[in-house]
């Protein structure tokens, strides 16, 4: 069989992704037991430095042109396209990344090879590469065994270690012109957009403070902040709160906010409307405590305390600071 | 500016690319630019476009430009301007939905709340991303029988669709059981369909997503043909608005009334079944749809006045000059983009009238409003002092054992 492996090495802002290291891991694996040979190929613009984290790869093939600067897939799949039909590597990886999922249904058109998205896993068999991938979101997975000159796989990230293809030291480095023209393609790089700052993003929270309007006052959102940096949480809220203006609307919690699903979700003077309660019912653990015995947010809790959070913040918060003293 | 042949057949087919080819395209080239329309829109001020200069702009092949503006994310579709108009132009039938639509397509993207609900009913056939399976749970909550038409399909008198908020929320569903038990108690021969209802599709008509809505409308015209019924009656004045004035578009002429003018048809029989005294102030929020454009300005409060004990204030902005609650038109999945833009909500300055009359009950007739009062109440701190209810609980609350 074709021995030959191409790795994509993806790279944005002077930086190469995590993918690039899981996707040569798992290619040097193969090599190893088959006796191949793994070639990084590095696109881009000033970009040689990159080089020396790619030590996992027998080598590195560098295009370096001042169109490659900033990714675009027409440049990027003309040069990709002519390296991999010169050379007839038996197998190249791609990442299932933005950039990725431009380049390699490009490549499999314009290189007439066979292509398998979503890829948790690769063998040999044979000849023949297998691969595993995933369809319905993981609900099923296939084996695929692949013939073909070239074998485009498109990996998902994270389903390899990328520790396996982490190792310092710069390959020997091949480098390629790429002689083209921007007239040559009618897409181009504009602009990168940096998503605007946020406040932090209550939905990856394990544990949600969660304040309502028995907090009474701004002034009072302290105690709750405290009471969450003792449990390692942060505070979030229902409505009421965020139009007051006592939190900003990235922690308001609810149909008009955001959906969450924390491991724990402690709902502090909150009544429960239900437009409330359709952003946090999914959550593993709900604990309410209220005034009022019939707040409805007691239907969706599974401990409720009919009591004054003022009571039960300094309480909980000495016994918690007791407990990890 | 009732529902009626005459208007329909103006509605039907106007684009906005051969405008001036319809009767509607032709009122338009006779605006005079007074600016009632602007003047009279509850978030007029807030618009880079408000009506008065969207036909300007029209006029004046800007068009465009409109599209481009939000300023129709901030039309709630509550018929002002249209009701004002001195050259009776319908700008809420039918140039604003037209412009909305170009707006919508031209977004980058879409509030993240009302995509929600948008994909929710096109997948669920309701906002709230519940099981269609359980559209009908809410009447195990209830004594009284409730026919399902699925399961007993012979011919009925009523046909009572149900709508989304009066099957899902839970203060809808309060309301859906008072209506059941005045149903009920008044002898009415009426049915459900259940599971098998779906939206009425006029929020998706009217929240930029004219495709789903026509997808509704077939959806629903199918089921009404299976069923005979002599007549619909829906709770939801939004619905009520749906069938009166899209509906038949798609060749649908059941008669179909809301709620509240129903039971008043039976309001002498109604009377003598209110024998609880309660004590209240009562302030009524008129309902863009069942006031301003279907004029049931008369029904709602002779229903309150009949129920003893209970003393009716009007607020300063009442009957064809109510404000909106906010929740027409988008708004109701729209609250936090309000709220980024700086806007207030509608439910909260119109709370301030409610608060001024001093009345401690606020009555209202359509289901996005209980639970934007309450949370307009809840804001302004007077739970204690306001309670908010559909006029089928105060109803069911004046009915002695009940």
């Amino acid at each position: 069989m074709n021995t030959s492996i191409f790795v994509i090495a993806e790279h944005l802002e002077g930086r190469l992704a995590d993918m690039v290291f899981e996707m040569l891991g798992k290619a040097r694996a193969i090599a190893d037991a088959d006796g191949g040979q793994v070639t990084a190929v590095l696109a881009g613009y000033d970009v040689s430095s990159l080089t020396a984290t790619l030590g996992a790869a027998d080598t590195v093939i560098l295009i370096h042109d001042e169109l490659l600067a900033e990714f675009a897939p027409q440049p990027y799949v003309r040069v990709l396209a002519r390296l991999i039909s010169e050379r007839k590597p038996g197998l190249l990886l791609v990442g299932s990344t933005s950039m990725g999922l431009d380049l390699a249904p490009a490549l499999s058109t314009e290189l007439d090879a066979p292509m398998i998205s979503s890829c948790v896993d690769i063998t040999t068999e044979g000849d023949d590469y297998v691969l595993t991938s995933q369809l319905y979101g993981g609900k099923i997975m296939t084996e695929t065994a692949v013939t073909g000159e070239t074998v485009i796989a498109q990996i998902l990230p994270g389903v390899f270690r990328m520790e396996d293809g982490q190792k310092e030291g710069t390959p020997e480095v091949e480098t390629v012109g790429a002689d083209m023209q921007p007239e040559d393609f009618r897409m181009r790089f504009e602009n990168f957009i940096k998503p605007k700052a946020g406040d932090l993003d209550i939905t990856q929270a394990p544990i949600l403070v969660s304040v309502g309007r028995g907090i009474q006052t701004q002034e009072n959102i302290e105690l709750a902040q405290q009471l969450a940096d003792t449990m390692g949480g942060v505070v979030s809220s229902s409505r009421p709160i965020v139009d007051q203006d006592w939190l900003p609307v990235t922690r308001q919690v609810g149909k008009s906010g955001m959906t969450v699903k924390p491991r724990l979700y402690l709902a502090l003077g909150i009544s429960g409307a239900p437009e409330h309660v359709e952003g946090m019912k999914n959550a593993d653990l709900i604990v309410a405590v209220n005034t009022d015995p019939d707040a409805p947010i007691f239907s969706v809790a599974h401990y409720g305390a009919v009591a004054d959070i003022f009571d039960v913040i300094p309480a909980l918060s000495d016994h918690l600071a007791e407990k990890t003293s | 500016m009732l529902a009626g042949e005459e208007v329909i057949e103006q509605m039907w087919g106007v684009s906005l690319d051969r405008l001036y080819d319809s009767d509607e395209g032709q009122r338009i080239l006779s605006c005079i630019q007074c600016g009632t329309c602007a003047g009279a829109c509850p978030y007029g001020e807030h618009m880079l476009y408000p009506p008065r200069r969207i036909i300007t702009m029209l006029k004046a092949g800007l068009i465009e430009d409109v599209f481009d503006s939000d300023s129709l994310f901030k039309c709630v579709n509550c018929y002002t301007c249209m009701t004002k108009c001195p050259r009776n132009i319908r700008l809420t039938e039918i140039l604003l939905p037209l412009v909305k639509e170009q707006s919508a397509v031209r977004l980058e993207e879409m509030p993240a709340e009302l995509q929600k609900a948008i994909e929710n009913t096109y997948r669920y056939g309701n906002t709230y991303g519940e099981s269609a399976r359980k559209r009908a749970a809410w009447i195990e909550t209830i004594e009284v029988p409730i026919r399902i038409l699925a399961k007993d399909p012979a011919p009925v008198d009523i046909l009572w669709f149900v709508e989304c908020d009066l099957s899902y929320h839970p203060r809808g569903q309060a309301a859906a059981r008072a209506t059941a038990l005045l149903f009920h108690l008044l002898g009415l021969d009426f049915a459900i369909l259940g599971p098998e209802e779906r939206c009425a599709g006029d929020c998706g008509r009217l929240s930029w997503e004219p495709g789903l809505a026509e997808t509704l409308v077939d959806y629903n015209l199918s089921i009404f043909d299976k069923y005979t019924f002599n007549r619909i009656v829906t709770n939801d004045p939004h619905a009520l608005d749906a069938f009166k004035f899209r509906y038949p578009m798609f060749a649908f002429k059941h008669k179909t009334t809301a709620t509240v003018p129903e039971l008043y048809a039976h309001l002498d029989r109604l009377k003598p079944m209110l024998t609880k005294k309660l004590d209240y102030l009562v302030t009524y929020h008129d309902s863009c749809c069942l006031g301003r454009h279907n004029g049931f300005y008369d029904e709602p409060r002779a229903l309150l006045e009949a129920i003893p004990g209970v003393r009716l204030v009007e607020m300063d902005h009442n009957r064809e000059n109510s404000i909106c609650c906010g929740g027409g038109g988008g708004g109701m999945w729209l609250d936090t983009w309000y709220k980024q833009q700086g806007i207030e909500r509608l439910s909260d300055r119109r709370l301030r009238e409610v608060i001024a009359t001093r009345a401690n009950v606020l009555a209202v007739a359509c289901p996005y409003e209980v639970s934007r009062f309450e949370d307009a109440v809840k804001l302004a701190g007077y739970e204690d002092r306001i309670i908010v209810r559909d006029i089928t609980e105060l109803l069911v609350e004046a009915i002695g054992g009940h």
